[in-house]
C-alpha cells in the first residue's frame, strides 16, 4: 500500500460512511443491506389488512433505518398496486412550524402534485377548482401572485410548496384560513383521492416521513389535540412518530384507539438478551452482528479494519445503524489524524486502540449535556433495565439515543454502550 | 485544573481532527460542530484553517446566521448563490458564525432567536442534497448543550464535534477531583433530589444540591470537594440567572465556596471565586450595598492574589476595583487602580487586559471632559485590540472615539469612526453594538440636519433593538425618531413614536426617560391645541421628575404648564407655576431657563395690564440673556419692552428698543423677528405722522414676510400700507393693497383681519352703494366673530352714515340703535353716546322736514 492510497482510501471510507439516510438509487445500490425485513413485512401486512381509510402509526429510534426502510416500503407498495404518495414533512414545512392544518394541507398538495406528475387524468375543471380553493385564503393577500402564476401556467404546486416551507406569513395565512374549515380541507383531500381511485382503480396510500423528527412536545400537541382531524381523510395514511412519544401512556392510548391497530415499530437490533446484556462473557447474537458487519463492509474496505475490532464496533453501536456508521467514521477520522501526524506510514488498520480513541471523542459529545440527575437516570436504567419513572428527562434521553429501547416479549431499556463507558468512568456502574 | 499545556495539546489534536474531517469530506455535506467559548481563539483557529485550506487550493467562505430569521439553511443558500465555486462544486468549506449571538440577551425575551434556530435546524433532506461541501458551525458550550436536546436530529447528523480552549468537564472529572472520592452508584441512588416547594428544580442544580448533601453526610462540612461543588452550584445558578432569586442563590453558593476555600487555605482558587463573587454583585448594581459587596470581594481577591503572586489575578482585580470606582464616579481613584492594572498587564504581556484597561481609562478621562487625553488612550487600546484580533473590543473603542469626536463637534470624524465600528459589530455579529452605533450615527445625522438619513438609521437601530430585546435602546430610539418627526412637523407621527416609547420606559423602570417622553408628548399636544391633554401629560412628567429629583426637568415642565395655563386664561395659576420654575432654575443655576421664565412672566403681567411690573421682569430677563449670550432671547425681550413702552406712549424709547432688537434679529438671522420689529417701527412712525418713513419700514417688512412665507404678517403690513396710502390720499394704491390683504386674510382664515380690511375698503370707496356693500360684509363677519366693539364701531361710525347717504333713514336709525345697544355698559361707552347723538340729529332733521 502506498502512502497516497492509504490517505485516499481512508478519505474515501470517511465519505462513504455517510450519516444521512440512503435515498438515491445509486446510494441504495451501493450501500443498502437487507435489513429490517421482518418490520417491512409486518408493515405491509398491516397496511393490506387495514380498511380503505385505515391509519397506521410507525415508530422507531432515530438512526435505526426508518427513512431508508420507508423509502423501500413505498416502492414495494407501489409495485403491489397501490397509488403511493411518499413524502417527508420536512420537505414541505419548516419543522418548527408543523401543525395539523399544514399536515393536512401538505397531504392535499402532495396528492394533487403526484397525480399530476404521474399523468392521472383528473378532469381539468376539478383540478383547477381544487387548486383555486387551496390558494384562496381569507385575506387574499398572498394568493394574488399564485393566481396570476396559475393563469400563466406556472407550476403552482412547486410555488405553493416553496411558500409553505419558507414563508411564515403564508403558513399563518393557511392556518387562519383553514383552522375553522378543517372538514372542508379534509373533503378536498378525499375528493382528490377519489379522483385518483376512479382514474387508476388503485387504493391510495400516503406515507409521511419525518413526523418523528419534530420536537416531541410539538408532536404531543399535534396528536393529542388534533388526532380526529388528522385521521379524518378517507384513505390509508402511515404516520411516523418518535419512539419517546409512545412511551407516554396517554398518547399511546389515544393513537392506538384512533388508529384501531397497534403501533408498528422498527426495532433496534438486539445483540444480547436482557439477561445477558451486561455479562462480559456473553456472545453477541451472530445473525444480527453479521447484518451490521455487512453494512460496515459496504462502506469500509475489509483490509482497513481488524475483524475483531469491527465486531466490537458493531456491539458499541447498540444496534442502531447510524451509530455504527458514526463510530466507523470517527475511527477513519482517527486514522486520517495519524496519517497527518506521520505521513510516511504505509500500513494502517483500524484496531482496538484507534477504536478507543474514536469512542473517546464520541463519548465527549454525549457527556456535554449530562448533569448529575441524568447520570442517575442512566444508572438506574442500566441496572434495572427500566427507569424509576417515565419522566420527561428519561424521554429526552431516549429521544437523544442515550438510552435505547429493545423489545422481544417485553420492552426493556439499556444505556447506549458509549454512554455506559461514561458511567463506568464515573464509578456509577462496575467496570 | 487542567494545565495550559494540556489545553494547548488538546486544541491541537482537535484542530487536526477538524482538518482531516474537512479534507476527507470535500464535495460532500458534512456538519462539523466546533465548540469554543473564546472568541479570540475561535478567530485564530478559523484563520489558521482558512490559510491551510487556501494552500491546498480550497476555497473558504464565512457566513453569518441572520438574527431576524436565523435559518442555517437560508444562510448557506445565500452564500451558495453568491459564490460560483460553490455552485460549480469546486472544493470549498463554509464556516457558519453568529450562532452564539442568538442567545437571549435579555432573559425576558419571548422566544429567543436561538430557539428559532433550533427549530430551523430540523433540516430537510432536500437541503442535504443541495449542499455539497463541509460546513463548520461554531458554537459555545452553552449553545451546544441546548442543541443536543432541542435539535436532536441535527445533532444526530453531526459529522463530528471539535472542542477548543477547554477540557471537557462533566461533573465527575471537573476540576480534577479524584474520581474515587465520589459516591458509588448505589449510594448515589439512595438520595433523591427533592424540591421542597414541589416546584420543578432545574435538573442540573438538583444534581449539584444532592451531591453536596451527600458529600456533607459522607465527608463532613469541610472538604475541598465541597468547596468545588459549591462553586459549580454557584456557576449553575449564574448561568440560569432567570430571576433575582437565582442570582441571590448564586451569590450564596459562591460565598460558601469562598468560606470553605479560605478555611482550607485553597488560595489559588480563591482569587477566581472572589472575583466571580464580585462580578455577581457588581453586575446587578441595584443598590449601594451590592456595589459595596463587589468592592469588598475584589479587595480580598486582590490581597490574596498579591500574597500568592498571582499576577493575572492581581491585574484582573485591580481593573475590577477600578471599574467599581469608576461606577461610583470616584474618577481619580479609578484612574489610580487602572494605572496599576495596566502596569501588571504589561508585565505579564496580557495585551487584551491592557487594551480593556486603556479603554476604561479613556472612558474616565472623557467623563472628566479631558477629551484629547481620552482619545489618546482609546487610540492605544485600539492598536492592542487589533493586535490580539479582538474585533468587539476594537468596535467598542471606535464607538467610544466617535462619541468623543461628536462631543467635540467633529461630526465628520465621529461619523467615520462610527461607521468603522458598525462594520466590525456586523462582522462579529454583535447586534446590540450595531444597534447602539446606528443610533448614534442617527444622532450625528440629525445634528447635521440630514433628517431622512437619520431616520433610516434610527429605524435600523430600532429593528435590531427589538431583535435583541433591548427595550431601553428601543425606547431611546423611538424617542429620538419622535423628536426627529416633530422637527419635520410630522407631529402626529411623532406622537405615535412617543406613545410607543412610553410603555417601554415604564417596563424597564427608567423614570427619567418616561418623564422626558411625557414632557415632549405634552409639547406636541400643546402645539396641536390639545391643551388639556397636554396639561395631563405635563403633570405626570412633573410627578416623575420630582420622584427622581430631576430639578431641571421639573423646572422645564412647570414652565410648560405655565404656558398652557396662560393660554387657557388661568393667569394667576400660570404665574404661580412660572414662579416655581423660576426658583428651580435659580437653584440649578440654569440662567437661560431663568431668563425664559422671566420673559414669560413679563408677557403675562403685560397682559394683566401690570405694565411696569412687566417691564421690571423684562429687564431682569434681558440682563440674563445678555450674560448667557442668548441673542434671540435678548431681541425678543427688547421687542416686548418696546411694545410696553409704545403702549405707555413712550414712543421714542420704544423706537430705541425696537432698533436694538432689529439689529440683533439681523445678527442672528431671525427674519420673522426682523419683520415684526420693522412693522412695529412703521406703526410708531405712522402714529408720529412720519408717513414716508413708515411706508419704507412697511415695505421692508413686506419683503421679509413674503420671503419667509408669513402670510398673516404680510396681510397686516399690506393693510397698514393701505392705511398710510389712504391718509396720503392715494385711494387707488390703498384699494390695491387692501385687496391683496383681503385675499391673504381669507387664505389664512383670519376673519377679524378680513372684516377689518373689508371695512377699510368700504371706507375708501367713493361710490356710496359700494361703500355700504363692503361695510355690510364686514358687519356680517364681526357678528359672526362676536366682536362687539367692532360691530358697534362699524355701525355707529361708518355703516349708518353710508345708509343715510343713500337716503335709507330707517335702516340707518336701526343701525344706530343696535350700535348703542352693543356698546351699552361696555368700556367703549363713547360709541353709544355717538350713536345716540346721531339718532337725535336724524330725528331733529325729520321733525324739521315734517
Amino acid at each position: 500500500m502506498t502512502k497516497q492510497s492509504l490517505l485516499e482510501r481512508f478519505r474515501r471510507a470517511y465519505r462513504d460512511l455517510e450519516l444521512f439516510p440512503l435515498l438515491t438509487a445509486e446510494e441504495i445500490d451501493a450501500f443498502r443491506v437487507e435489513y429490517g425485513r421482518d418490520t417491512l413485512a409486518k408493515l405491509e401486512q398491516v397496511v393490506d389488512d387495514a380498511e380503505q381509510d385505515g391509519k397506521i402509526i410507525f415508530a422507531g429510534h432515530r438512526g435505526c433505518g426508518k427513512s431508508t426502510l420507508l423509502a423501500r416500503f413505498a416502492k414495494q407498495m407501489m409495485q403491489q398496486g397501490y397509488f403511493v404518495v411518499f413524502f417527508s414533512i420536512a420537505d414541505m414545512v419548516e419543522m418548527s412550524a408543523v401543525d395539523h392544518i399544514n399536515i393536512l394541507y401538505a397531504i392535499a398538495v402532495q396528492l394533487l402534485s403526484k397525480a399530476t406528475e404521474r399523468k392521472i387524468p383528473i378532469p381539468e375543471k376539478t383540478k383547477k377548482e381544487i387548486l383555486t380553493w387551496l390558494i384562496t385564503s381569507r385575506t387574499e393577500t398572498t394568493d394574488r401572485s399564485l393566481t396570476s402564476e396559475m393563469g400563466m401556467g406556472g407550476d403552482v404546486l412547486k410555488l405553493v410548496t416553496a411558500k409553505l416551507k419558507t414563508e411564515s406569513k403564508f403558513r399563518e395565512e393557511i392556518k387562519r384560513t383553514y383552522e375553522r374549515r378543517v372538514s372542508d380541507l379534509v373533503a378536498k383531500v378525499d375528493e382528490i383521492a377519489q379522483c385518483v381511485r376512479d382514474a387508476t382503480q388503485k387504493d391510495v396510500l400516503v406515507v409521511i416521513d419525518d413526523l418523528d423528527k419534530l420536537d416531541w412536545k410539538l408532536v404531543e400537541e399535534i396528536y393529542k389535540n388534533n388526532i380526529n382531524a388528522l385521521f379524518q381523510p378517507k384513505l390509508r395514511i402511515v404516520f411516523t412518530i418518535p419512539i419517546s412519544v409512545i412511551r407516554d401512556i396517554e398518547l399511546r392510548t389515544i393513537l392506538q384507539t384512533a388508529s384501531g391497530s397497534p403501533i408498528q415499530q422498527m426495532e433496534v437490533a438486539k445483540f444480547f438478551s436482557k439477561a445477558d446484556r451486561h455479562n462480559p462473557e456473553a456472545v453477541p447474537l451472530q445473525s444480527k452482528v453479521e447484518v451490521f458487519l455487512e453494512v460496515l463492509q459496504k462502506r469500509l474496505p475489509e483490509d482497513l479494519i481488524e475483524l475483531e475490532t469491527a465486531r466490537k464496533m458493531v456491539v458499541y453501536s447498540g444496534g442502531v445503524i447510524r451509530e455504527l456508521v458514526r463510530i466507523a467514521r470517527a475511527s477513519c477520522s482517527q486514522c486520517l489524524l495519524l496519517i497527518r501526524q506521520n505521513p510516511d506510514q504505509t500500513e494502517l488498520q483500524i484496531n482496538d486502540e484507534i477504536l478507543q480513541q474514536a469512542l473517546r471523542d464520541l463519548r465527549n459529545d454525549f457527556a456535554s449535556s449530562l448533569g448529575a440527575s441524568r447520570y442517575q437516570i442512566l444508572t438506574t436504567t442500566y441496572q434495572e433495565g427500566k427507569p424509576a419513572d417515565l419522566t420527561d428527562e428519561f424521554l429526552l434521553l431516549l429521544h437523544g439515543l442515550y438510552i435505547l429501547e429493545y423489545r422481544n416479549d417485553e420492552v426493556w431499556y439499556d444505556v447506549h454502550p458509549i454512554v455506559v463507558e461514561l458511567l463506568k468512568r464515573a464509578n456509577l456502574v462496575p467496570s | 485544573m487542567a494545565s495550559s499545556e494540556d489545553i494547548a495539546q488538546e486544541n491541537q489534536r482537535n484542530y487536526d481532527r477538524l482538518i482531516v474531517a474537512l479534507e476527507a469530506s470535500l464535495g460532500k455535506l458534512d456538519l462539523l460542530l466546533a465548540v469554543c467559548d473564546d472568541r479570540n481563539l475561535q478567530e485564530s483557529l478559523i484563520q489558521r484553517y482558512e490559510a491551510e485550506l487556501k494552500q491546498e487550493g480550497i476555497e473558504h467562505y464565512r457566513v453569518l446566521v441572520r438574527r431576524q430569521e436565523p435559518s442555517l439553511r437560508h444562510a448557506i443558500e445565500q452564500v451558495v448563490q453568491q459564490k460560483n465555486a460553490l455552485q460549480q462544486g469546486l472544493p470549498a468549506v463554509v464556516t457558519v458564525l453568529g450562532v452564539d449571538d442568538l442567545l437571549p440577551l435579555r432573559l425576558d425575551a419571548a422566544r429567543s432567536q436561538l430557539e428559532k434556530l433550533f427549530g430551523y435546524l430540523q433540516w430537510t433532506r432536500e437541503a442535504f442534497r443541495s449542499f455539497q461541501f463541509p460546513v463548520v458551525v461554531w458554537l459555545t458550550q452553552a449553545v451546544l448543550a441546548q442543541l443536543t436536546e432541542k435539535a436532536p436530529d441535527f445533532w444526530s447528523w453531526r459529522g463530528g464535534v471539535f472542542w477548543f480552549g477547554q477540557t471537557k468537564v462533566n461533573f465527575v472529572t471537573a476540576k480534577g477531583w479524584a474520581i474515587n472520592s465520589l459516591p458509588t452508584s448505589a449510594e448515589l441512588l439512595s438520595i433523591r433530589p427533592q424540591s421542597q416547594s414541589g416546584l420543578a428544580i432545574n435538573p442540573e442544580i438538583a444534581g449539584w444540591l444532592h451531591l453536596i448533601e451527600y458529600i456533607q453526610q459522607q465527608q463532613g462540612q469541610d472538604t475541598p470537594l465541597l468547596a468545588g461543588l459549591y462553586e459549580r452550584l454557584g456557576k449553575a445558578y449564574t448561568q440560569l440567572g432567570n430571576t433575582r432569586q437565582d442570582r441571590q442563590f448564586a451569590i450564596q453558593a459562591m460565598k460558601r465556596s469562598i468560606v470553605l476555600k479560605r478555611k482550607l487555605g485553597l488560595e489559588t482558587d480563591l482569587v477566581q471565586s472572589l472575583k466571580q463573587l464580585g462580578d455577581l454583585h457588581f453586575e446587578v448594581k441595584l443598590d449601594s450595598s451590592s456595589v459595596q459587596s463587589a468592592f469588598e470581594a475584589y479587595t480580598e481577591a486582590l490581597e490574596v492574589a498579591q500574597k500568592t503572586g498571582d499576577r493575572l489575578g492581581e491585574a484582573d482585580t485591580l481593573k475590577a476595583i477600578g471599574d467599581v470606582r469608576k461606577f461610583l464616579k470616584q474618577n481619580q481613584e479609578a484612574l489610580c487602580y487602572y494605572d496599576d492594572a495596566l502596569a501588571r498587564y504589561r508585565e505579564i504581556r496580557e495585551r487584551r487586559g491592557e487594551a480593556t484597561t486603556l479603554e476604561a481609562i479613556g472612558d474616565v478621562l472623557q467623563f472628566l471632559k479631558q477629551s484629547q487625553e481620552a482619545l489618546n488612550f482609546y487610540d492605544q487600546a485600539l492598536v492592542l485590540y487589533r493586535q490580539v484580533g479582538d474585533c468587539l473590543g476594537e468596535a467598542n473603542t471606535l464607538k467610544a472615539i466617535g462619541d468623543v469626536l461628536q462631543f467635540l463637534k467633529q461630526s465628520q470624524a465621529a461619523w467615520s469612526r462610527y461607521n468603522q465600528a458598525l462594520a466590525l459589530y456586523c462582522q462579529v455579529g454583535n447586534r446590540l453594538g450595531e444597534a447602539n452605533t446606528l443610533k448614534v450615527i442617527g444622532d450625528v445625522l440629525q445634528f447635521l440636519k440630514q433628517s431622512q438619513d437619520a431616520l433610516s438609521r434610527y429605524n435600523q437601530a430600532l429593528t435590531l433593538y427589538r431583535e435583541v430585546g433591548d427595550r431601553f435602546g428601543e425606547a431611546n430610539t423611538l424617542k429620538a425618531i419622535g423628536d426627529m418627526l416633530q422637527f419635520l412637523d410630522q407631529r402626529n407621527e411623532a406622537l405615535n413614536r412617543y406613545d410607543q416609547a412610553l410603555p417601554l420606559y415604564r417596563e424597564v423602570g427608567d423614570r427619567l426617560g418616561e418623564a422626558n417622553t411625557l414632557q415632549v408628548i405634552g409639547d406636541v399636544l400643546q402645539f396641536l391645541n390639545q391643551r388639556n391633554d397636554a396639561l395631563e401629560h405635563y403633570h405626570q412628567a412633573l410627578a416623575l421628575y420630582r420622584e427622581v429629583g430631576a430639578r431641571l426637568g421639573e423646572a422645564n415642565t412647570l414652565q410648560a404648564i405655565g404656558d398652557v395655563l396662560q393660554f387657557l386664561d388661568q393667569r394667576s395659576e400660570a404665574l404661580n407655576r412660572y414662579d416655581q420654575a423660576l426658583t428651580l432654575y435659580r437653584e440649578v443655576g440654569d440662567r437661560l431657563g431663568e431668563a425664559n421664565t422671566l420673559k414669560a412672566i413679563g408677557d403675562l403681567l403685560q397682559f394683566l395690564d401690570q405694565r411696569h411690573e412687566a417691564l421690571q421682569r423684562y429687564d431682569q430677563a434681558l440682563t440674563l440673556y445678555r450674560e448667557v449670550g442668548a441673542r434671540l432671547g435678548e431681541a425678543n425681550t427688547l421687542q416686548a419692552i418696546g411694545d410696553v413702552l409704545q403702549f405707555l406712549d413712550q414712543r421714542d424709547e420704544a423706537l430705541q428698543r425696537y432698533d436694538q432688537a432689529l439689529s440683533l434679529y439681523r445678527e442672528v438671522g431671525a427674519r420673522l423677528g426682523e419683520a415684526n420689529t420693522l412693522q412695529a417701527i412703521g406703526d410708531i412712525l405712522q402714529f408720529l405722522d412720519q408717513r414716508d418713513e413708515a411706508l419704507q419700514r412697511y415695505d421692508q417688512a413686506l419683503t421679509l414676510y413674503r420671503a419667509i412665507g408669513a402670510h398673516l404678517g404680510e396681510a397686516n403690513t399690506l393693510q397698514a400700507i393701505g392705511d398710510v396710502s389712504q391718509l396720503l390720499n392715494h385711494p387707488d394704491e390703498a384699494l390695491s393693497r387692501y385687496d391683496q390683504a383681503l385675499n391673504l386674510y381669507r387664505e389664512v382664515g383670519d376673519r377679524l383681519g378680513e372684516a377689518n380690511v373689508l371695512q377699510a375698503i368700504g371706507r375708501t370707496q367713493a361710490d356710496a352703494t359700494q361703500r355700504l356693500h363692503h361695510l355690510q360684509q364686514a358687519q356680517v363677519l364681526y357678528e359672526a366673530i362676536g366682536d362687539r366693539y367692532s360691530q358697534s364701531r362699524n355701525l355707529a361710525q361708518f355703516l349708518a352714515d353710508a345708509q343715510l347717504q343713500l337716503g335709507q333713514t330707517g335702516p340707518a336709525l336701526e343701525s344706530l340703535t343696535r350700535a348703542a345697544q352693543l356698546a351699552d355698559g361696555s368700556e367703549y361707552e363713547f360709541f353709544r353716546q355717538d350713536a345716540l347723538a346721531k339718532i337725535q340729529e336724524i330725528r331733529q332733521e325729520q321733525s324739521q322736514l315734517s
